[in-house]
């Protein structure tokens, strides 16, 4: 299969194109890291002056999402040691976390000084909503392109469920782990017009409702948090504005007692049902749902092509998409 | 008018279709319903026809009946530089 000479994306992405030389046009139109470097600067220096504008009036500062993975620990350190905040750490337990991840967080926050707590939402309800978005359903195709569609979903249920949380609870930031491939830096710092966030969680609310039935909506807004528009949180994606280095963010990581768990693929660091996640992807739509993500990684000098075409690459651990199968029933 | 559209098709199948010349985006489209555009991608868009067309646009103002189609978007920006 071709692949971009300079990235990791192959030719059956969609809507990509290859020039003669055969680099992509993500990598043609691609303006350099000196611009990069400027805007990590403005929007750093921007979420600074954010928090001294922004007290909160409450128990924290900002609810971290907080997968236990080791993007997501070296943030919570980044919010508790760089910029001193009160944290509100949170865990969505999608029923695949491995038991070392369990450890990592109990190590993480224990030596971060802050407070978590874990959300499980019923397992028989996520194992609907993962069976049928491993089938490929109702989702607009354009969500296939960033990630496989498990992830979509559960991703979807964790910012909604931690959106819920940060106005319930009148938290003013909601921070996340997202790679810089994930989230570019001008949108590392986000606020949205609630009316809009509405229009966005029916995208991923609707499906969800349709497969798993209306006991979903509890896990969504409701009309009483829509009718508190001030109390939106802004979201803020560090490792955009901040320096991404993978063996950086290892080493501070496992200084808080983090230990990389057993049976996972590349390109996760405390889920089980990715690898799962990423072989049906790959069945399906030809290419592997981190590609773009790894392909931005590898265009910013983040990331070395070879180490992201050995990701991509990467089939995962196969006992472990076979513990998935049993356990979705698949 | 005719431009203000034109550019931000451009932007928009550059950045979120990657340029691909066989999209079909009418100009009816919805961004979100379609997931052309997510929570991320509304904010690069907004940053975009700031500093593009030089104006100043409040959270407030980024809501679906100005920010979801291209005939949405187009009215919005008319009416904000006519100010
Ligand atoms: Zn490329």
């Amino acid at each position: 299969m071709k692949i971009c000479k300079s990235c990791v994306l192959p030719v059956n992405f969609p809507h990509i194109t290859f020039a003669s030389d055969g680099a992509c046009n993500l990598c043609r139109s691609y303006k350099g890291s000196s611009e990069a470097g400027r805007l990590k600067k403005e929007y750093k220096d921007k979420f600074e002056l954010l928090l001294k504008k922004i007290a909160s009036k409450g128990a924290y500062d900002i609810l971290v999402c907080y997968s236990g993975g080791k993007d997501s620990t070296y943030v919570l350190s980044v919010f508790k040691e760089m910029y001193g905040l009160k944290i509100l750490a949170f865990t969505f337990d999608n029923g695949f976390i491995p038991e070392r991840t369990f450890i990592n967080i109990r190590n993480a926050i224990e030596r971060l000084d802050v407070d978590h707590i874990f959300f499980k939402p019923r397992f028989n309800l996520l194992k609907k909503i993962f069976r049928e978005a491993v089938k490929g359903f109702l989702y607009p195709m354009k969500a296939m392109e960033r990630a496989s569609l498990i992830c979509t979903s559960c991703i979807g249920l964790v910012k909604y469920t931690a959106l819920k949380l940060a106005i319930e609870k009148e938290i003013p930031f909601v921070g996340f782990g997202w790679s810089p491939g994930q989230a570019p830096v001008t949108s590392s710092i986000l606020k949205i017009n609630p009316r809009m966030v509405k229009s966005m969680e029916d995208v991923i609310k609707r499906p969800i409702v349709e497969v798993a039935g209306k006991e979903m909506e509890g896990y969504f807004l409701n009309e009483r948090h829509y009718s508190k528009p001030d109390k939106f949180p802004i979201y803020i994606h560090p490792l955009a504005f901040l320096k991404y280095d993978e063996k950086a963010i290892l080493n501070k990581v496992k200084k808080l007692g983090w230990i990389e768990p057993r049976g996972l693929d590349l390109n996760s660091t405390n889920c089980y049902l990715n690898s799962f996640a990423n072989a049906a992807h790959k069945r399906r739509y030809g290419f592997h749902p981190y590609v773009f993500e790894i392909a931005a990684l590898v265009r910013e000098g983040c990331m070395s092509r070879e180490e992201g075409l050995r990701r991509i690459r990467n089939t995962g651990d196969r006992k472990t998409i076979e513990m998935v199968k049993r356990r979705l029933a698949i | 008018m005719d431009d203000i559209k034109k550019v931000l098709k451009k932007f928009i199948i550059d950045n979120y279709l990657l340029g691909s010349q066989d999209v079909r985006l009418s100009d009816d489209d919805s961004f979100l319903e379609q997931g052309i555009i997510d929570s991320i991608g509304v904010i690069e868009l907004t940053n975009f026809i700031q500093d593009r067309f030089n104006i100043k646009i409040n959270v407030t103002d980024i809501i679906p009946e100005n920010f979801d189609t291209l005939n949405n978007l187009e009215r919005y920006i008319t009416k904000k530089l006519k100010r």
